[in-house]
């Protein structure tokens, strides 16, 4: 009895026969690499996995900031520099002593800049006691080679999920990725609306100021209002950037807030924000740089922030052991004992450093801890947001060179 | 040359993850070698802002649950690896727009789907009883294959198993219009051809209902935290008996002896290690790309050149400021299509799907929230001619929003003023992280030609490099979950069947130990 009956089921043993023929009739040429695909090649051209260049020229901004203008280092194989996104940022390796170290600084130019005249520009200020920066003013010159990531980050304007406006939130040296955004609304390239309140001591201390206002005269979706700390000056705001300020300026519902700054603005927004009722939706808040005082922190155990653990991390076929203070993460020592791991962001969000945690215990900042669910309950860490509150032991990601 | 290891496993997909999670069980020793920071391939998580996102799976089928429990379950089970597993009862929502649509839910388990399945297509009892018998005979000729080792005897086969020779020969339409359904009912019962990416005219009966009947019967079930769950639940396994995993350790080389035989593998350039048998979890594509042109058999090249590959997709996933309820979708899964022929739903990508995870595990988005996910198939060959690195991302939103558009006039719901997350994945994103050729998600198509069947017919003449094997969603099955894990499975207990002898050599497992 057949179901099927009109169906011939002699057609079955010609599968293999018909298959061959199919495989018979086929070239034998090379099979094709990768590259012949459009979608392969556009993915190669945004996210190269790292890019030489050499800084082209320098420019000071103020007595402590200088930008460096990065192009493709043609010699090294560079062809050119990657397309980004107004708000990404770039990893750049360092090598200090011997030790490799990786920081992720913001690109201040513009997207159209990198498209049409090939460079990034990174804006980097000199801070008290920070080894990158003062490793960077000292080394970096014209024709300096250096090697970076591809462009990184998801602080970007989005025109689905963002507000046709932004309202700006800047603390100080935080202006980096918005001089770059203002640049982008300026080209025409993001169709939003921009106002920047730009929070510094005083109106002299203003990075990029100069450069800011240009953009703002020539294109009137942009606005900008100084919010001096220790100045008073007509035209200006007075005082921090704090929720009378951000009511003042948030006339629409259809705005967003893109904040970036220093550590105590963020831990002053988040909690302003919930109290403000603005939801969720329109907080884009991030923040790229290190965590360092885990003891600052009210859930921090105090009795053990003077204590240094011994740190065993294995990658690979290798095995390191190194002592690692209470208030040192695990990246920073395992860096400083001269064995390369991959890392971005170093705030815990990109997940690139994702290690397994072996055993002991360690304390990390809540608000940074981005994992997955199931990295929590498989005992996954990223260990540039952790600090040992024991003898522990990891496994680390190879390092690719 | 010094055996470090006896399997090397390249990639850390599920089929790469299941091979080694049973081999390094048995006690072979075991490297997996995966190129992220993450196992898992496709099976994986992102996280933006408070959402964690699932990336691909829909519906995990032949799980079951603990009283009834199919193949994959008990194989996770087998392995040790503990899953928080949840289900979903309703098998899916399917809206055709325009002039013969129809908009119809239907109910897992066979009598409920029948049930459901006559309130929009009366009439249609009797066919679909005997399409699930059709179902228990095919089921049947399996098992009797594999009682044979995979070398039935044709006149038994023939006699008893005619049906499931003219299913495994016919495409899913022939099938359908000989038990007598009309176009609306073939259509509806076709609907998820886009699950192995070729039409209904095209695709294998037997591969099709295959899949669809496990999802009839079983239920679809989704792990608790994501797929990313499912991955690390297999690494442990792996980690727990002894096996390697290296992250960030991208396979650069393949290395072979003068015989061809595979030997081992270079590593991010910089490394090498050797082992007895070296399984990919990477398209043989991407092998033959790494490897010298000589290791590359003539028939391995005329294969990948004769093959098209499988689709690739868009993929939207929004996290929204609102509850699933506020939203008012009452559906997991949501086919959405203008045009009830698969051919044409094909060829113009008329066919998307929107899942909504809140329905099936209700806190897996914070309170107040949900997600969506969307996914509509586009291929290599659909990106315009004029796409490039700088109005990628531009490209990329605007599809976006013309789906996010068309979903919120057909389901009725207002979805974009509550976006406070969204990612748009493309080819160009499967290009990236899958590292296909072209962003092929299921490897090669699985053409009329190059099916399920003749595939599995084919299997040992497709191999064609001793000691190297495949497996994952390019190998014979052409994608999916259950298929893949499945696949790294069965390749596991051949390489344990092989290297048995040793296995059980006491001053080996000493050195082990």
């Amino acid at each position: 009895m057949s179901y099927l009956k009109n169906l011939n089921k002699l057609k079955f043993t010609g599968m293999v026969k018909r298959r061959e023929e199919e495989i018979k009739k086929a070239s034998d040429i090379m099979i094709p690499d990768n590259i012949a695909y459009k979608a392969n090649r556009i993915a190669a051209a945004l996210h190269p996995a790292y890019q030489d260049l050499i800084i082209e020229k320098m420019v000071m901004e103020d007595e402590l900031t200088c930008s460096y203008y990065l192009i493709a280092d043609k010699q090294a194989g560079c062809q050119k520099i990657a397309y980004f996104q107004a708000g990404q940022y770039l990893n750049v390796e360092l090598n200090i002593e011997g030790h490799h170290f990786n920081r992720p600084y913001s690109i201040s130019s513009s997207p159209r800049q990198a498209k049409e005249e090939g460079y990034y520009r990174l804006s980097i200020s000199l801070m008290k006691g920070f080894i990158a920066p003062d490793y960077i003013w000292e080394n970096w010159k014209v024709g300096t080679r250096v090697r970076v990531s591809a462009p990184l980050g998801t602080s970007t304007y989005n025109r689905l999920r963002d507000g046709k406006k932004i309202l700006a939130l800047i603390g100080g040296n935080g202006v980096t990725p918005f001089v770059s955004l203002a640049h982008t609304i300026a080209d025409g390239d993001i169709d939003a609306e921009m106002l920047m309140l730009y929070g510094n001591k005083d109106l002299k201390s203003a990075l990029f100021r100069e450069e800011l206002q240009q953009l703002v005269d020539q294109c009137d979706k942009l606005k900008i209002v100084d919010v001096l700390e220790e100045e008073v000056r007509e035209g200006c705001e007075h005082g921090l950037i704090d929720a009378d300020l951000i009511r003042k300026y948030r006339c629409d519902d259809d705005t967003s807030l893109f904040v970036c700054g220093p550590q105590a603005m963020y831990d002053y927004l988040n909690e302003q924000l919930v109290k403000m009722d603005i939801p969720r939706k329109y907080w884009r808040l991030e923040i790229y740089g290190q965590y360092n005082e885990p003891s600052r922190l009210a859930d921090y155990p105090q009795e053990k922030k003077d204590e240094v653990y011994r740190l065993k991390v294995t990658q690979g076929e290798i095995t390191y052991e190194m002592a690692c203070p209470a208030g040192t993460s695990l990246m920073n020592a395992i860096e400083q004992s001269g064995i390369r791991i991959p890392v971005h962001c170093r705030c815990g969000y990109c997940g690139f450093c994702h290690s397994r945690l072996v055993s002991g215990e360690v304390f990390m900042p809540e608000f940074l801890d981005h994992r997955r669910q199931a990295d929590k309950i498989y005992g996954y860490i990223h260990p540039c947001i952790c600090f040992p509150l024991s003898d522990v032991e990891i496994e680390i990601p190879l390092y690719k060179n | 040359m010094h055996n470090q290891y006896d399997v090397i496993v390249v990639g850390a997909g599920n089929g790469g993850l299941t091979c080694a999670a049973t081999t390094a069980k048995a006690g072979l020793r075991t490297l997996v070698l995966e190129k992220h920071g993450l196992p898992g391939g496709c099976a994986s998580s992102f996280v933006r802002g408070r959402f964690e996102f699932e990336p691909s799976l829909h519906e995990l089928c032949a799980v079951g649950t603990p009283e009834n429990p199919k193949q994959v379950y008990k194989m996770f089970k087998e392995l040790g690896a503990e899953i928080n597993w949840c289900y979903e009862d309703n098998l899916f929502r399917a809206i055709c727009k325009g002039e013969n649509g129809y908009d119809v839910t239907l109910k897992a388990g066979r009598q409920a789907f029948i049930e459901s399945f006559e309130k929009y297509c009366p009439g249609n009892r009797e066919r679909l009883e005997k399409l699930f018998r059709l179902q228990d005979i095919d089921d049947k000729a399996v098992d009797y294959v594999m009682k044979k080792n995979g070398k039935p005897n044709l006149l038994t086969m023939a006699l008893k198993y005619g049906d499931f020779l003219r299913m495994g020969s016919h495409s899913v339409k022939e099938v359908l219009t000989e038990l007598g359904f009309d176009d609306k009912a073939i259509s509806i019962l076709s609907t998820y051809w886009c699950y192995l990416g070729v039409p209904a005219d095209e695709l294998n009966a037997f591969h099709y209902f295959n899949m669809m009947t496990g999802y009839i019967d079983d239920g679809a079930a989704m792990p608790r935290y994501r797929s990313h769950e499912l991955s690390l639940a297999l690494a442990k396994v792996i980690e727990e008996h002894g096996g390697k995993i290296w992250y960030n350790a991208e396979v650069t080389r393949f290395l072979y002896d003068e015989s061809g035989k595979a030997i081992g593998v270079q590593i991010n350039g910089q490394q090498t290690v050797y082992g007895r048998e070296i399984v990919s979890n990477l398209i043989p594509n991407r092998v033959a790309n790494l490897s010298n042109e000589e290791n590359v058999p003539q028939r391995t090249r005329k294969l990948m050149n004769a093959r098209r590959f499988g689709i690739s997709t868009l993929t939207i996933y929004l996290g929204l400021n609102c509850s699933r309820e506020e939203l008012g979708l009452n559906d997991y899964t949501v086919f959405i299509s203008k045009d009830p022929d698969s051919r044409k739903q094909y060829e113009t990508k008329g066919m998307y799907i929107v899942n909504c995870l809140n329905k099936v595990i209700e806190d897996s988005s914070p309170p107040g929230t949900c997600t969506l996910f969307f996914t509509a198939m586009l291929e290599d060959g659909d990106l315009p001619e004029d796409l490039d690195e700088y109005n990628y991302e531009k490209y990329k939103t605007d599809l976006a929003e013309k789906y996010i558009i068309d979903a919120e006039k057909v389901l009725g719901i207002k979805i974009r003023e509550r976006i406070e997350e969204i990612e748009a994945a493309t080819p160009v994103t499967m290009a990236r992280y899958l590292g296909t050729p072209a962003g092929t998600i299921y490897g090669y198509r699985l053409s009329e030609w190059d099916n399920l069947l003749a595939r599995t017919q084919s299997e040992d003449s497709d191999r064609t490099v001793e000691n190297l094997s495949y497996v994952g969603g390019h190998y014979i099955h052409g994608g999916g979950y259950s298929t893949a894990y499945d696949c790294g499975h069965t390749a596991a207990l051949r390489l344990i069947e092989k290297y048995r002898d040793q296995l059980n050599r006491p001053e080996e497992q000493e050195v082990r130990s």
